[in-house]
Protein backbone atom coordinates (compact mmCIF):
# COMPACT_ATOMS: atom_id res chain seq x y z
CA UNK A 1 0.00 0.00 0.00
CA UNK A 2 1.67 3.15 -1.01
CA UNK A 3 1.80 6.00 1.55
CA UNK A 4 0.17 9.13 0.33
CA UNK A 5 1.96 12.36 1.30
CA UNK A 6 0.45 14.21 4.07
CA UNK A 7 -3.23 15.35 2.77
CA UNK A 8 -4.84 18.70 4.79
CA UNK A 9 -8.13 18.53 6.45
CA UNK A 10 -10.09 19.75 3.25
CA UNK A 11 -7.68 17.40 1.04
CA UNK A 12 -8.72 14.60 3.08
CA UNK A 13 -12.34 15.54 3.14
CA UNK A 14 -12.77 15.27 -0.61
CA UNK A 15 -10.31 12.52 -1.19
CA UNK A 16 -13.04 10.52 1.01
CA UNK A 17 -15.93 12.12 -0.67
CA UNK A 18 -14.60 10.27 -3.92
CA UNK A 19 -14.20 7.35 -1.82
CA UNK A 20 -10.46 7.17 -1.58
CA UNK A 21 -9.23 4.74 1.10
CA UNK A 22 -5.86 5.97 1.43
CA UNK A 23 -7.18 9.18 3.19
CA UNK A 24 -9.31 6.28 6.20
CA UNK A 25 -5.79 5.50 6.81
CA UNK A 26 -4.42 8.56 6.80
CA UNK A 27 -7.32 9.74 9.54
CA UNK A 28 -6.11 6.45 11.49
CA UNK A 29 -2.83 7.20 11.30
CA UNK A 30 -3.17 11.05 12.36
CA UNK A 31 -5.43 10.51 15.76
CA UNK A 32 -3.40 6.90 16.70
CA UNK A 33 -0.95 8.41 19.49
CA UNK A 34 -3.56 10.62 20.56
CA UNK A 35 -6.41 7.84 21.04
CA UNK A 36 -3.85 5.80 21.94
CA UNK A 37 -3.04 7.91 24.72
CA UNK A 38 -6.53 8.46 25.82
CA UNK A 39 -7.61 5.01 26.27
CA UNK A 40 -4.30 3.43 27.47
CA UNK A 41 -5.08 6.00 29.99
CA UNK A 42 -8.46 4.71 30.87
CA UNK A 43 -8.21 1.37 31.75
CA UNK A 44 -7.98 -0.32 28.29
CA UNK A 45 -5.54 -2.14 26.15
CA UNK A 46 -3.91 -2.11 22.90
CA UNK A 47 -6.38 -4.57 21.23
CA UNK A 48 -9.27 -1.82 22.58
CA UNK A 49 -7.27 0.71 20.74
CA UNK A 50 -7.18 -0.55 17.01
CA UNK A 51 -10.88 -1.60 17.76
CA UNK A 52 -12.45 1.73 18.87
CA UNK A 53 -10.23 3.72 16.27
CA UNK A 54 -10.84 1.60 13.55
CA UNK A 55 -14.53 2.08 14.53
CA UNK A 56 -14.48 6.32 15.01
CA UNK A 57 -12.56 6.41 11.81
CA UNK A 58 -15.10 4.77 9.79
CA UNK A 59 -17.78 6.50 11.50
CA UNK A 60 -16.12 10.08 10.53
CA UNK A 61 -15.70 8.32 6.69
CA UNK A 62 -19.75 7.58 6.78
CA UNK A 63 -20.26 10.86 7.74
CA UNK A 64 -18.37 12.81 5.49
CA UNK A 65 -19.62 9.99 2.16
CA UNK A 66 -23.08 10.95 3.55
CA UNK A 67 -22.61 14.43 3.85
CA UNK A 68 -23.87 14.85 6.75
CA UNK A 69 -20.64 16.67 8.47
CA UNK A 70 -20.22 19.68 9.25
CA UNK A 71 -16.63 19.98 9.93
CA UNK A 72 -16.32 23.52 12.30
CA UNK A 73 -13.16 21.93 13.91
CA UNK A 74 -9.89 20.08 13.13
CA UNK A 75 -10.47 16.63 11.47
CA UNK A 76 -8.63 14.91 14.15
CA UNK A 77 -11.09 16.83 17.00
CA UNK A 78 -13.30 15.21 15.50
CA UNK A 79 -12.04 12.28 14.99
CA UNK A 80 -10.91 12.08 18.98
CA UNK A 81 -13.91 13.10 20.05
CA UNK A 82 -15.67 10.29 17.95
CA UNK A 83 -13.27 7.61 19.58
CA UNK A 84 -13.48 8.91 23.03
CA UNK A 85 -17.26 9.01 22.90
CA UNK A 86 -17.40 5.49 21.73
CA UNK A 87 -14.67 4.18 24.25
CA UNK A 88 -16.77 6.05 26.94
CA UNK A 89 -20.07 3.93 25.64
CA UNK A 90 -17.45 0.57 25.46
CA UNK A 91 -16.89 1.29 29.23
CA UNK A 92 -20.11 1.91 30.13
CA UNK A 93 -21.07 -1.43 28.53
CA UNK A 94 -18.58 -3.69 30.18
CA UNK A 95 -20.02 -2.01 33.55
CA UNK A 96 -23.21 -2.71 32.90
CA UNK A 97 -22.07 -6.02 31.38
CA UNK A 98 -20.61 -6.59 35.29
CA UNK A 99 -23.21 -5.56 37.24
CA UNK A 100 -25.70 -7.49 35.34
CA UNK A 101 -23.45 -10.71 35.70
CA UNK A 102 -23.15 -9.95 39.31
CA UNK A 103 -27.18 -10.50 39.65
CA UNK A 104 -27.22 -13.84 37.18
CA UNK A 105 -29.64 -11.72 34.64
CA UNK A 106 -27.34 -12.06 31.73
CA UNK A 107 -29.63 -14.57 29.90
CA UNK A 108 -32.84 -12.36 30.18
CA UNK A 109 -30.19 -9.14 28.52
CA UNK A 110 -28.82 -11.26 26.05
CA UNK A 111 -32.38 -12.65 24.70
CA UNK A 112 -33.86 -8.91 24.43
CA UNK A 113 -30.60 -6.92 23.95
CA UNK A 114 -28.92 -9.33 21.15
CA UNK A 115 -31.82 -9.98 19.01
CA UNK A 116 -31.02 -7.29 16.90
CA UNK A 117 -27.70 -7.68 16.35
CA UNK A 118 -28.16 -11.26 15.36
CA UNK A 119 -29.99 -10.53 12.79
CA UNK A 120 -27.75 -7.62 11.44
CA UNK A 121 -24.91 -10.07 11.66
CA UNK A 122 -27.09 -12.90 9.42
CA UNK A 123 -27.49 -9.83 6.97
CA UNK A 124 -23.87 -9.38 7.11
CA UNK A 125 -23.15 -12.93 6.32
CA UNK A 126 -25.91 -12.96 3.82
CA UNK A 127 -23.93 -10.06 2.10
CA UNK A 128 -20.80 -12.07 1.35
CA UNK A 129 -23.17 -14.65 -0.81
CA UNK A 130 -24.18 -11.99 -3.02
CA UNK A 131 -22.55 -10.91 -6.61
CA UNK A 132 -20.16 -8.30 -6.17
CA UNK A 133 -22.12 -5.95 -7.95
CA UNK A 134 -24.70 -6.35 -6.11
CA UNK A 135 -22.45 -5.87 -2.95
CA UNK A 136 -20.87 -3.11 -4.24
CA UNK A 137 -24.64 -1.69 -5.68
CA UNK A 138 -26.17 -1.74 -2.23
CA UNK A 139 -22.85 -0.82 -0.22
CA UNK A 140 -22.45 2.78 -2.14
CA UNK A 141 -26.30 3.05 -1.68
CA UNK A 142 -26.92 2.18 1.36
CA UNK A 143 -23.67 2.79 3.39
CA UNK A 144 -21.65 5.41 1.07
CA UNK A 145 -24.43 7.13 0.63
CA UNK A 146 -23.73 7.90 -2.68
CA UNK A 147 -26.99 8.73 -5.37
CA UNK A 148 -27.86 6.52 -8.24
CA UNK A 149 -26.53 9.25 -10.58
CA UNK A 150 -22.91 8.67 -8.93
CA UNK A 151 -23.22 4.88 -8.46
CA UNK A 152 -24.00 4.55 -12.41
CA UNK A 153 -20.97 6.42 -13.35
CA UNK A 154 -18.65 4.59 -10.85
CA UNK A 155 -20.05 1.31 -11.81
CA UNK A 156 -20.40 2.39 -15.09
CA UNK A 157 -23.86 1.60 -15.67
CA UNK A 158 -25.38 3.85 -18.95
CA UNK A 159 -27.53 5.33 -16.48
CA UNK A 160 -28.98 6.09 -12.91
CA UNK A 161 -32.51 4.29 -13.97
CA UNK A 162 -30.42 1.12 -14.76
CA UNK A 163 -28.34 1.31 -11.93
CA UNK A 164 -32.04 2.02 -9.97
CA UNK A 165 -33.03 -1.04 -10.89
CA UNK A 166 -30.36 -2.73 -10.64
CA UNK A 167 -30.14 -1.98 -6.80
CA UNK A 168 -33.93 -2.98 -6.65
CA UNK A 169 -32.72 -6.10 -8.13
CA UNK A 170 -29.85 -7.06 -5.74
CA UNK A 171 -32.21 -5.68 -2.58
CA UNK A 172 -34.41 -8.02 -3.51
CA UNK A 173 -31.93 -10.71 -3.87
CA UNK A 174 -30.80 -9.79 -0.04
CA UNK A 175 -33.85 -10.13 1.28
CA UNK A 176 -34.85 -13.52 -0.02
CA UNK A 177 -31.69 -14.58 1.08
CA UNK A 178 -32.13 -13.14 4.36
CA UNK A 179 -35.73 -14.62 4.73
CA UNK A 180 -34.61 -18.31 3.42
CA UNK A 181 -31.52 -17.72 6.41
CA UNK A 182 -33.51 -16.72 8.85
CA UNK A 183 -36.38 -19.11 8.99
CA UNK A 184 -33.78 -21.52 8.84
CA UNK A 185 -32.21 -20.34 11.72
CA UNK A 186 -35.73 -19.54 13.76
CA UNK A 187 -36.68 -23.37 12.15
CA UNK A 188 -33.39 -25.01 14.05
CA UNK A 189 -33.57 -22.27 16.80
CA UNK B 1 -40.87 -6.19 -0.93
CA UNK B 2 -42.34 -3.94 -3.28
CA UNK B 3 -40.28 -1.58 -5.23
CA UNK B 4 -41.96 1.15 -4.86
CA UNK B 5 -42.11 1.08 -0.84
CA UNK B 6 -38.44 0.45 -0.77
CA UNK B 7 -38.23 4.03 -2.57
CA UNK B 8 -40.30 5.55 -0.31
CA UNK B 9 -38.05 3.79 2.84
CA UNK B 10 -34.93 4.99 0.96
CA UNK B 11 -36.19 8.62 0.42
CA UNK B 12 -37.10 8.95 4.19
CA UNK B 13 -34.39 7.96 5.46
CA UNK B 14 -32.01 9.84 3.46
CA UNK B 15 -34.12 12.73 4.61
CA UNK B 16 -35.22 13.54 0.61
CA UNK B 17 -38.93 14.12 1.41
CA UNK B 18 -40.84 17.13 2.24
CA UNK B 19 -42.40 17.87 5.50
CA UNK B 20 -46.36 16.48 3.75
CA UNK B 21 -44.48 13.64 2.30
CA UNK B 22 -43.00 12.88 5.87
CA UNK B 23 -46.37 12.94 8.06
CA UNK B 24 -48.32 11.00 5.05
CA UNK B 25 -45.33 8.28 5.35
CA UNK B 26 -45.38 8.31 9.25
CA UNK B 27 -48.87 8.41 9.52
CA UNK B 28 -49.17 5.08 7.55
CA UNK B 29 -46.47 3.61 9.59
CA UNK B 30 -48.33 3.81 12.17
CA UNK B 31 -51.73 2.53 11.03
CA UNK B 32 -50.61 -0.36 8.99
CA UNK B 33 -48.83 -2.99 10.29
CA UNK B 34 -47.87 -4.76 6.90
CA UNK B 35 -46.35 -1.12 5.93
CA UNK B 36 -44.24 -0.82 8.93
CA UNK B 37 -43.12 -4.48 9.21
CA UNK B 38 -41.96 -4.36 5.66
CA UNK B 39 -40.13 -0.88 6.59
CA UNK B 40 -39.25 -2.78 9.90
CA UNK B 41 -37.45 -5.48 7.64
CA UNK B 42 -35.99 -2.46 5.13
CA UNK B 43 -34.53 -0.82 7.89
CA UNK B 44 -32.68 -4.38 9.18
CA UNK B 45 -31.76 -5.01 5.86
CA UNK B 46 -30.24 -1.73 5.37
CA UNK B 47 -28.60 -1.56 8.87
CA UNK B 48 -27.11 -5.12 7.80
CA UNK B 49 -25.72 -3.70 4.61
CA UNK B 50 -24.14 -0.44 6.51
CA UNK B 51 -22.41 -3.05 9.08
CA UNK B 52 -21.14 -5.08 5.86
CA UNK B 53 -19.90 -1.57 4.70
CA UNK B 54 -18.00 -1.11 7.83
CA UNK B 55 -16.37 -4.39 8.01
CA UNK B 56 -15.10 -3.71 5.00
CA UNK B 57 -13.08 -0.78 6.18
CA UNK B 58 -12.27 -2.33 8.79
CA UNK B 59 -10.56 -4.89 7.12
CA UNK B 60 -9.17 -2.77 5.18
CA UNK B 61 -7.36 -0.81 7.96
CA UNK B 62 -6.53 -3.74 9.53
CA UNK B 63 -4.26 -4.94 6.55
CA UNK B 64 -2.90 -1.47 6.00
CA UNK B 65 -3.06 0.38 8.69
CA UNK B 66 -0.51 -1.81 10.74
CA UNK B 67 1.99 -0.39 8.77
CA UNK B 68 1.45 2.65 8.50
CA UNK B 69 0.89 2.94 12.35
CA UNK B 70 3.33 0.74 13.89
CA UNK B 71 6.53 1.17 11.52
CA UNK B 72 6.33 4.92 10.41
CA UNK B 73 5.99 6.73 13.12
CA UNK B 74 8.64 4.42 14.93
CA UNK B 75 10.85 4.54 12.12
CA UNK B 76 11.98 8.20 12.78
CA UNK B 77 12.51 7.09 16.51
CA UNK B 78 14.63 4.06 15.60
CA UNK B 79 17.31 6.54 13.76
CA UNK B 80 17.21 9.11 16.33
CA UNK B 81 17.90 5.93 18.95
CA UNK B 82 20.79 4.85 16.66
CA UNK B 83 21.58 8.24 16.09
CA UNK B 84 21.91 9.09 19.79
CA UNK B 85 24.19 5.09 20.49
CA UNK B 86 26.56 6.59 18.37
CA UNK B 87 27.11 9.92 19.74
CA UNK B 88 26.96 8.02 23.11
CA UNK B 89 29.69 6.15 22.54
CA UNK B 90 31.93 8.79 20.72
CA UNK B 91 31.04 10.80 23.91
CA UNK B 92 32.37 8.19 26.10
CA UNK B 93 35.04 7.69 24.11
CA UNK B 94 36.02 11.12 24.12
CA UNK B 95 35.51 11.61 28.19
CA UNK B 96 37.50 8.46 28.85
CA UNK B 97 40.57 9.91 26.59
CA UNK B 98 39.96 13.36 28.16
CA UNK B 99 39.49 12.47 31.58
CA UNK B 100 42.93 10.19 31.40
CA UNK B 101 45.59 12.19 32.92
CA UNK B 102 48.62 11.62 34.81
CA UNK B 103 48.58 11.92 38.49
CA UNK B 104 51.99 12.15 39.23
CA UNK B 105 55.64 11.74 37.56
CA UNK B 106 57.97 9.91 39.14
CA UNK B 107 61.57 10.52 38.18
CA UNK B 108 63.27 7.55 40.23
CA UNK B 109 66.64 8.79 39.68
CA UNK B 110 66.19 11.43 42.31
CA UNK B 111 64.42 9.56 44.66
CA UNK B 112 66.71 6.89 44.92
CA UNK B 113 68.20 5.77 48.00
CA UNK B 114 72.31 5.24 48.03
CA UNK B 115 71.33 2.00 49.95
CA UNK B 116 68.69 0.42 46.88
CA UNK B 117 70.76 1.44 44.16
CA UNK B 118 73.95 -0.45 43.18
CA UNK B 119 74.28 -3.76 44.33
CA UNK B 120 75.99 -6.18 42.82
CA UNK B 121 77.08 -9.94 42.88
CA UNK B 122 80.28 -10.55 40.91
CA UNK B 123 82.72 -8.44 39.08
CA UNK B 124 83.76 -10.83 35.99
CA UNK B 125 86.17 -10.28 33.22
CA UNK B 126 87.94 -7.63 31.98
CA UNK B 127 86.81 -8.19 28.71
CA UNK B 128 83.69 -8.25 27.15
CA UNK B 129 81.81 -7.89 23.99
CA UNK B 130 78.81 -6.79 23.31
CA UNK B 131 76.72 -7.31 19.88
CA UNK B 132 73.75 -5.60 19.73
CA UNK B 133 71.61 -6.36 16.90
CA UNK B 134 68.89 -3.82 16.45
CA UNK B 135 66.01 -5.55 14.45
CA UNK B 136 63.36 -3.02 15.17
CA UNK B 137 64.09 0.18 12.87
CA UNK B 138 61.78 2.16 11.34
CA UNK B 139 63.60 1.36 7.99
CA UNK B 140 65.93 -1.32 6.61
CA UNK B 141 68.82 1.45 6.93
CA UNK B 142 68.91 0.74 10.47
CA UNK B 143 69.75 -2.69 10.77
CA UNK B 144 73.07 -3.15 11.62
CA UNK B 145 75.34 -4.52 14.22
CA UNK B 146 77.75 -2.84 17.12
CA UNK B 147 80.11 -4.91 18.31
CA UNK B 148 81.46 -3.27 21.21
CA UNK B 149 84.56 -4.61 23.02
CA UNK B 150 85.31 -3.32 26.35
CA UNK B 151 88.95 -3.79 27.55
CA UNK B 152 88.96 -3.77 30.99
CA UNK B 153 87.48 -2.74 33.49
CA UNK B 154 89.45 -0.71 36.57
CA UNK B 155 89.00 -1.24 40.38
CA UNK B 156 86.82 -4.19 40.06
CA UNK B 157 86.05 -5.34 43.76
CA UNK B 158 87.27 -8.58 44.45
CA UNK B 159 85.33 -11.47 45.85
CA UNK B 160 81.50 -11.05 46.64
CA UNK B 161 79.04 -13.01 47.82
CA UNK B 162 75.32 -12.22 48.05
CA UNK B 163 75.03 -11.18 51.48
CA UNK B 164 77.47 -8.86 50.28
CA UNK B 165 75.70 -7.23 47.54
CA UNK B 166 74.69 -4.44 50.44
CA UNK B 167 77.88 -4.17 51.61
CA UNK B 168 78.92 -3.70 48.17
CA UNK B 169 76.84 -0.69 47.77
CA UNK B 170 78.46 0.86 50.47
CA UNK B 171 82.06 0.12 49.26
CA UNK B 172 81.55 3.46 46.66
CA UNK B 173 83.76 1.22 44.54
CA UNK B 174 85.00 3.34 41.46
CA UNK B 175 84.05 2.35 38.32
CA UNK B 176 85.33 4.42 35.37
CA UNK B 177 84.51 4.37 32.10
CA UNK B 178 86.51 2.71 29.72
CA UNK B 179 88.22 3.00 26.28
CA UNK B 180 85.67 1.47 24.07
CA UNK B 181 86.68 0.16 20.42
CA UNK B 182 83.38 0.33 18.28
CA UNK B 183 83.05 -1.96 15.04
CA UNK B 184 80.25 -0.73 12.92
CA UNK B 185 79.11 -3.52 10.76
CA UNK B 186 76.90 -2.37 8.78
CA UNK B 187 76.86 0.94 6.16
CA UNK B 188 78.56 3.94 7.77
CA UNK B 189 75.15 5.97 7.44
CA UNK B 190 73.39 3.81 9.96
CA UNK B 191 76.61 4.88 12.06
CA UNK B 192 75.63 7.97 12.94
CA UNK B 193 71.88 7.02 14.21
CA UNK B 194 72.85 3.63 15.60
CA UNK B 195 72.71 3.53 19.41
CA UNK B 196 75.76 4.37 20.85
CA UNK B 197 76.48 2.02 23.59
CA UNK B 198 77.62 3.79 26.90
CA UNK B 199 79.68 2.37 29.44
CA UNK B 200 79.67 4.30 32.61
CA UNK B 201 81.34 3.91 35.67
CA UNK B 202 78.96 3.97 38.28
CA UNK B 203 79.51 5.01 41.61
CA UNK B 204 76.74 5.44 44.15
CA UNK B 205 77.27 8.27 45.28
CA UNK B 206 76.93 9.47 41.54
CA UNK B 207 73.85 8.66 40.76
CA UNK B 208 74.00 11.43 37.92
CA UNK B 209 75.87 8.93 36.09
CA UNK B 210 73.56 6.91 35.42
CA UNK B 211 71.28 9.73 34.27
CA UNK B 212 74.47 11.02 31.24
CA UNK B 213 73.39 7.53 30.62
CA UNK B 214 70.33 8.08 29.51
CA UNK B 215 71.12 11.31 27.93
CA UNK B 216 73.78 9.51 25.97
CA UNK B 217 71.28 7.02 25.13
CA UNK B 218 68.66 9.46 23.72
CA UNK B 219 71.07 11.38 22.12
CA UNK B 220 71.97 8.80 20.30
CA UNK B 221 68.43 8.37 18.52
CA UNK B 222 66.61 5.66 17.15
CA UNK B 223 66.50 4.26 20.84
CA UNK B 224 62.52 4.07 20.20
CA UNK B 225 62.97 0.68 22.00
CA UNK B 226 64.29 1.57 24.73
CA UNK B 227 66.57 -0.36 26.47
CA UNK B 228 65.06 -0.90 30.15
CA UNK B 229 68.57 -1.23 31.71
CA UNK B 230 71.55 0.37 31.84
CA UNK B 231 75.01 -0.12 30.74
CA UNK B 232 77.96 -0.19 33.01
CA UNK B 233 81.38 -0.65 32.80
CA UNK B 234 84.19 -0.85 34.82
CA UNK B 235 83.96 -2.73 38.04
CA UNK B 236 80.18 -3.50 36.33
CA UNK B 237 81.60 -5.18 33.44
CA UNK B 238 79.47 -8.06 34.56
CA UNK B 239 76.64 -6.53 34.09
CA UNK B 240 77.00 -5.27 30.70
CA UNK B 241 77.64 -8.68 29.43
CA UNK B 242 74.47 -10.33 30.69
CA UNK B 243 72.16 -7.65 30.68
CA UNK B 244 69.95 -7.98 27.71
CA UNK B 245 66.88 -5.50 26.86
CA UNK B 246 63.27 -7.20 27.26
CA UNK B 247 62.39 -9.58 24.30
CA UNK B 248 59.94 -7.11 23.09
CA UNK B 249 62.08 -4.42 22.61
CA UNK B 250 63.41 -6.73 19.97
CA UNK B 251 67.01 -6.38 20.24
CA UNK B 252 69.03 -9.00 20.90
CA UNK B 253 72.41 -8.91 23.01
CA UNK B 254 74.62 -11.38 22.65
CA UNK B 255 77.51 -11.66 24.98
CA UNK B 256 80.71 -13.61 24.54
CA UNK B 257 81.10 -13.91 27.69
CA UNK B 258 77.61 -15.35 27.52
CA UNK B 259 76.32 -16.41 25.10
CA UNK B 260 73.12 -17.90 25.83
CA UNK B 261 70.18 -15.57 24.85
CA UNK B 262 67.44 -16.32 26.44
CA UNK B 263 64.22 -14.56 27.55
CA UNK B 264 64.59 -12.09 30.56
CA UNK B 265 62.89 -13.79 33.10
CA UNK B 266 64.44 -17.37 32.04
CA UNK B 267 68.01 -15.53 32.16
CA UNK B 268 66.99 -14.01 35.62
CA UNK B 269 66.22 -17.50 36.78
CA UNK B 270 69.23 -19.26 35.53
CA UNK B 271 71.27 -16.68 36.86
CA UNK B 272 69.86 -16.23 40.22
CA UNK B 273 69.72 -19.99 40.69
CA UNK B 274 73.29 -20.83 39.30
CA UNK B 275 75.55 -18.77 39.85
CA UNK B 276 73.86 -15.98 42.09
CA UNK B 277 74.65 -13.19 39.23
CA UNK B 278 72.11 -11.17 40.22
CA UNK B 279 71.94 -7.97 39.97
CA UNK B 280 69.38 -5.11 41.26
CA UNK B 281 69.36 -1.83 40.95
CA UNK B 282 66.96 0.96 40.81
CA UNK B 283 66.32 2.54 37.61
CA UNK B 284 66.91 6.17 37.30
CA UNK B 285 66.92 6.68 33.94
CA UNK B 286 62.98 5.42 33.37
CA UNK B 287 60.27 8.02 33.93
CA UNK B 288 57.95 6.62 35.86
CA UNK B 289 54.00 8.10 36.06
CA UNK B 290 51.13 7.38 37.73
CA UNK B 291 48.07 7.22 35.86
CA UNK B 292 44.00 6.67 36.26
CA UNK B 293 41.80 5.58 34.12
CA UNK B 294 38.34 6.00 34.66
CA UNK B 295 36.95 2.99 34.16
CA UNK B 296 39.55 1.66 36.70
CA UNK B 297 41.76 -0.24 34.02
CA UNK B 298 44.84 -1.73 35.85
CA UNK B 299 47.78 -2.21 33.67
CA UNK B 300 50.63 -0.42 32.01
CA UNK B 301 52.14 0.70 29.15
CA UNK B 302 56.41 1.16 28.82
CA UNK B 303 57.63 3.03 25.85
CA UNK B 304 60.92 5.17 25.02
CA UNK B 305 61.77 4.71 28.64
CA UNK B 306 58.58 6.29 29.82
CA UNK B 307 56.56 4.11 32.23
CA UNK B 308 53.18 4.83 32.62
CA UNK B 309 51.09 2.89 35.38
CA UNK B 310 47.20 2.49 35.70
CA UNK B 311 45.50 1.30 39.06
CA UNK B 312 47.98 2.45 41.85
CA UNK B 313 48.46 5.30 43.87
CA UNK B 314 50.79 7.69 42.78
CA UNK B 315 54.14 7.27 44.71
CA UNK B 316 53.14 3.10 46.14
CA UNK B 317 55.55 1.74 43.21
CA UNK B 318 59.27 1.49 43.07
CA UNK B 319 61.23 0.40 39.89
CA UNK B 320 64.27 -2.53 40.25
CA UNK B 321 66.07 -4.19 37.01
CA UNK B 322 67.27 -7.92 38.14
CA UNK B 323 69.99 -8.57 34.74
CA UNK B 324 68.51 -5.91 32.92
CA UNK B 325 64.56 -7.10 32.99
CA UNK B 326 62.59 -3.88 34.43
CA UNK B 327 60.51 -5.02 37.54
CA UNK B 328 57.49 -2.75 39.08
CA UNK B 329 57.48 -3.32 43.13
CA UNK B 330 54.10 -2.46 44.89
CA UNK B 331 53.69 -3.39 48.42
CA UNK B 332 54.83 -6.69 48.59
CA UNK B 333 54.13 -7.18 44.87
CA UNK B 334 56.54 -7.63 42.47
CA UNK B 335 55.25 -7.26 38.26
CA UNK B 336 57.22 -8.14 35.19
CA UNK B 337 57.54 -5.01 32.89
CA UNK B 338 58.02 -5.32 29.00
CA UNK B 339 58.11 -3.34 26.35
CA UNK B 340 54.11 -2.25 25.18
CA UNK B 341 53.12 0.56 23.68
CA UNK B 342 49.57 0.31 24.13
CA UNK B 343 48.44 -1.22 27.42
CA UNK B 344 49.31 -4.59 28.82
CA UNK B 345 47.69 -5.95 31.96
CA UNK B 346 50.56 -6.33 35.24
CA UNK B 347 52.14 -9.68 35.11
CA UNK B 348 53.09 -10.87 38.51
CA UNK B 349 56.23 -12.29 39.21
CA UNK B 350 56.15 -15.71 41.38
CA UNK B 351 59.66 -17.08 40.45
CA UNK B 352 60.21 -16.92 44.86
CA UNK B 353 64.39 -16.42 44.37
CA UNK B 354 63.65 -13.39 42.34
CA UNK B 355 60.69 -12.16 44.82
CA UNK B 356 62.76 -12.63 47.64
CA UNK B 357 65.96 -10.50 45.88
CA UNK B 358 63.49 -7.44 44.96
CA UNK B 359 62.02 -7.71 48.01
CA UNK B 360 64.32 -7.90 50.49
CA UNK B 361 65.81 -5.06 48.96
Amino acid sequence: MPVNKQLTDEQLVSAIQRGDQNALLQLYRDNFMAVRNHILKNNGKMEDVEDVLQDATIAVWEKIRNNSLQLNAKLSTFVFAVARNQWLKKLNKMSRMVQMNDIHTEKLTDNTDNLEVRDIHLVRQVMEHLGDKCRKILTLFYFDGLDMNSIAEELEYNSADTAKAKKHQCFKQLQELFLNRYNKHDFLG
Amino acid sequence: MREEHIDLFDRYLKNLMNADEIAVFEKRLSEDSDFAAEFDQYRLLTEGIRAYGRDQLKNFLKENAGSLVVHKPIQPRRIMLMAASVVLVIGVIAIIKLSIKPLAENNLAIQSSPESTVPMTEIETTKDSVIIEDTKQETDQFRSIVSVEKEKAVDAPPDISDNQAKDLSEATSQYLEEDFDYKVLSDEKIRDTMIKPVMLAYNETENLLSNDANVNFQSAGKTQSSLPYNVYSGGNAPVTSKSKPSATAKKEVKSKANQSPASSDTMAKVQLTESKKALIEDISSINLQYWKSPINYSGYTYDKLTLKVFGFEPGTCKLYTVNGTLYLRHNEQVYLIETCKTSCAFILVKNPELLKLILSH
